[in-house]
C-alpha cells in the first residue's frame, strides 16, 4: 500500500523580545525615527563619513539652543548635545575612548569652540559658519579627518600640535577676525583657505609637508603674514600687496615684528 | 498430476485422503457386495459412500484437462460437483484445488469474488495471478481481507482491498488509474517540496534574526561602557546590518512560513487524493448473495 508523507510545518514564533531601532539608520534631529528610549546620532572615524544611527539614548536631549557652557568629555554629554544647533556660550569638546566626535547640525557657537587633547580620529560639524571667539584644534594625537567645510567665520583660529592632520579644507571661510596660527600638525599636506579675504591679526602657518596652500583671495590680513613650507612648494600667491613666493617662505617684508 | 492435486488435498484440514490402494481394495471389496458401477455416476458414488459407512466421500476425476470433484453427501443423497481446469501453474492449481474442496464442503462460509476488469488485464488476488480478464467468479476464499491487483494492457495497475464476506458474492470493477490521479501526486510531491524549500528560507532568516537580535542587545547594552563605539565604521556597520537583518524575518521569514505552510497543506492534499484517487473514485464493491 502507498503511503504518503505528511509534512507538518511548524511556523517559527516571528515575535521578538520587543523592538529595537538600535542600529536603524536616520537623519540628525529627527526625534521620532527612533522611537521612545533611543535616539539618532551621527558618528564618524577617519575612514568614514559621519553616519547618523539610532543608537540606546543617554538621557535628555538638549533642543535646539544650549545657552550654557557646553562640555563633551564623555559619551553622556555627547548624546545629550550632540544635535544642539546653537552654542550661546563656548563649547569645549575634550572626549576620549571613542573614535569621533560629529555635531551635524550645529551652525552657531556664541563663544570658543575648543577641542583640545583628545584621542579623536575624526571631528564633522560639517554646517558650522560661525564660531565667534576661538577655534582651537589642538594636541589631538590621532586627528586626521575634520569636516569644517560650511565654516565662514571665526575669531582666532589655531591649530597646533595635530600630529596626523592631513588636510585643513576650510573652503568657505571668508574671515577670520583674529590670529591665525597653523603649527605643529606634522603630516599637514594641504591647506585650502580657498575663500579667505580677511584676517585681522597675524597669518602664521608653519608646515614641513605642506604642499599646497591655498589663499587665493586673501587680500587684508591686519598682522604679519609668516608662512613656512615644504621646501621646493609653492604657494598660490595670495593678493596682498607686497607678500611674494620664494624659497619655501611667503612673507611679508614690511611687516614689524617679523622673524 | 496427480500427485500435485493429492498433495493439494492433503493439505485441506476437512478431508481425509484414502490411499490409491485402500480405495483400490475398497472398490473391489464394493464390487464384491454387487456394487460395481461408474464412481462417476451420482448414484454409484452415493452408494459407495454408504458401503463406506462415511456422511461424505470426495472423488475426483481428471479428464480432457479439467479436475472434477463430486462430493457424495449421504444423509442428503445428493453429489456437488466443482470443476477446476489444469491448464494453469502448479500454485495457482493448488490454490484452486483447496478453494474447490471448500467450496464443495463448505458453501455457505466461503465467499466468492468476480473482479470486473477491461479485458486482457491481469487479475491478481492475494499475490496470486489468477489469470487474464475476463475471468469467470472466484469461488471458494475464505471469507475476510483480500488484496486485488490488476495490471491494465497498458501497464498501469490498480491495487484494491476487499472484505468478503462469508455466503456473499462481492465484485470488484477495477478501472485504470488516470493520468490526473499520478500528475496530482506529482504536483502534491512538488508542494511538499516548495514546502520544505520556504521552510529552510524562513527558517535562515529566524536564524539570522535571533543572531542579528543578539549582536543589538550587545550594541544597546554596552555602548554606554566602553565596549562599543558607534564611530568606529565596522563596529557601527555591524549595527546597521543587524538592524537590517531584524527586516528579513518580518519580509521574508513570515511569508516563507506562510507559504510553506500553505504548500504543504496544498501538497498534502493533492498527495492524498493523487495516491488514493482508487479508493476515492473509482466504483465501490458490490455485494450480492451466492
Amino acid at each position: 500500500m502507498r503511503r504518503f508523507v505528511a509534512f507538518v510545518v511548524v511556523a517559527a514564533g516571528t515575535g521578538a523580545c520587543g523592538d529595537t531601532t538600535a542600529g536603524k539608520l536616520c537623519q540628525p534631529g529627527d526625534a521620532t525615527v527612533c522611537g521612545d528610549g533611543f535616539q539618532c546620532l551621527t558618528f564618524c572615524d577617519a575612514a568614514t563619513g559621519p553616519q547618523s544611527v539610532c543608537t540606546p539614548s543617554f538621557g535628555s536631549e538638549a533642543g535646539d539652543d544650549f545657552d550654557n557652557e557646553a562640555l563633551i568629555d564623555d559619551k553622556v554629554t555627547f548624546g545629550q548635545l550632540g544635535n544642539v544647533r546653537v552654542f550661546d556660550g563656548n563649547l569645549r569638546i575634550e572626549l576620549s575612548g571613542v573614535k569621533g566626535v560629529a555635531l551635524p547640525l550645529v551652525e552657531e557657537v556664541h563663544g570658543n569652540l575648543s577641542v583640545v587633547g583628545t584621542d579623536i580620529e575624526c571631528l564633522s560639524l560639517p554646517r558650522l559658519k560661525t564660531v565667534d571667539g576661538r577655534l582651537t584644534l589642538e594636541l589631538n594625537e590621532k586627528l586626521e579627518r575634520n569636516e569644517l567645510a560650511s565654516l565662514q567665520t571665526a575669531g582666532d583660529v589655531i591649530v597646533t600640535d595635530n600630529p596626523a592632520l592631513a588636510e585643513l579644507l576650510w573652503t568657505s571661510a571668508s574671515r577670520f577676525a583674529g590670529d591665525v596660527v597653523i603649527d605643529g600638525n606634522t603630516s599637514l599636506d594641504i591647506v585650502n583657505f580657498g575663500s579667505l579675504q580677511t584676517v585681522g591679526g597675524d597669518f602664521a602657518l608653519r608646515g614641513d609637508n605642506l604642499r599646497q596652500l591655498h589663499i587665493d583671495v586673501l587680500e587684508d590680513v591686519a598682522g604679519c603674514v609668516d608662512v613656512e613650507f615644504a621646501a621646493g612648494a609653492c604657494a598660490v600667491p595670495p593678493a596682498l600687496d607686497g607678500v611674494t613666493c620664494c624659497d619655501a617662505t611667503l612673507r611679508r617684508d614690511d611687516c614689524v615684528g617679523c622673524p | 498430476m496427480g500427485t500435485l492435486i493429492e498433495d493439494a488435498l492433503l493439505h485441506q484440514s476437512s478431508v481425509t485422503l484414502q490411499s490409491r490402494e485402500a480405495t483400490s481394495q475398497f472398490l473391489d471389496t464394493a464390487r464384491g457386495l454387487g456394487v460395481d458401477c461408474d464412481p462417476g455416476l451420482d448414484q454409484c458414488l452415493l452408494e459407495l459412500a454408504g458401503i463406506c459407512t462415511v456422511d461424505q466421500a470426495l472423488y475426483g476425476v481428471v479428464d480432457d484437462g479439467r479436475l472434477t470433484l463430486r462430493l457424495a453427501l449421504v444423509g442428503g443423497a445428493s453429489v456437488r460437483s466443482a470443476t477446476v481446469l489444469l491448464d494453469q501453474q502448479q500454485a495457482l492449481l493448488v490454490a484452486r484445488t483447496q478453494e474447490a474442496v471448500a467450496e464443495l464442503l463448505f458453501p455457505a462460509s466461503v465467499a466468492a469474488i468476480v473482479v470486473d476488469a477491461p479485458v486482457g488485464s491481469v487479475v491478481v488476488v492475494d499475490g496470486l495471478v489468477r489469470g487474464v480478464a475476463p475471468l469467470p467468479p472466484l469461488d471458494g476464499l475464505a471469507a475476510g481481507r483480500h488484496f486485488v491487483d490488476v495490471r491494465f494492457v497498458g501497464g498501469n495497475v490498480t491495487a484494491r482491498e476487499v472484505v468478503l464476506r462469508a455466503g456473499q458474492r462481492t465484485r470488484v470493477i477495477a478501472v485504470p488509474r488516470p493520468f490526473g490521479a499520478d500528475a496530482l501526486a506529482w504536483t502534491g510531491w512538488g508542494g511538499l517540496a516548495v514546502a520544505g524549500a520556504a521552510t529552510v528560507v524562513g527558517a535562515v532568516t529566524a536564524g539570522v534574526y535571533v543572531y542579528a537580535r543578539g549582536n543589538l542587545e550587545n550594541f544597546s547594552t554596552h555602548y554606554a561602557s566602553n565596549e562599543v563605539d558607534y564611530n568606529d565604521g565596522t563596529s557601527r556597520q555591524s549595527a546597521v546590518d543587524a538592524h537590517d537583518q531584524l527586516t528579513d524575518l518580518p519580509a521574508y521569514g513570515g511569508p516563507a512560513f506562510g507559504t510553506a505552510g500553505v504548500a504543504a497543506v496544498i501538497g498534502g492534499a493533492l498527495l492524498f487524493v493523487g495516491y488514493r484517487w482508487s479508493e476515492l473514485f473509482d466504483p465501490p464493491a458490490e455485494e450480492s448473495s451466492r
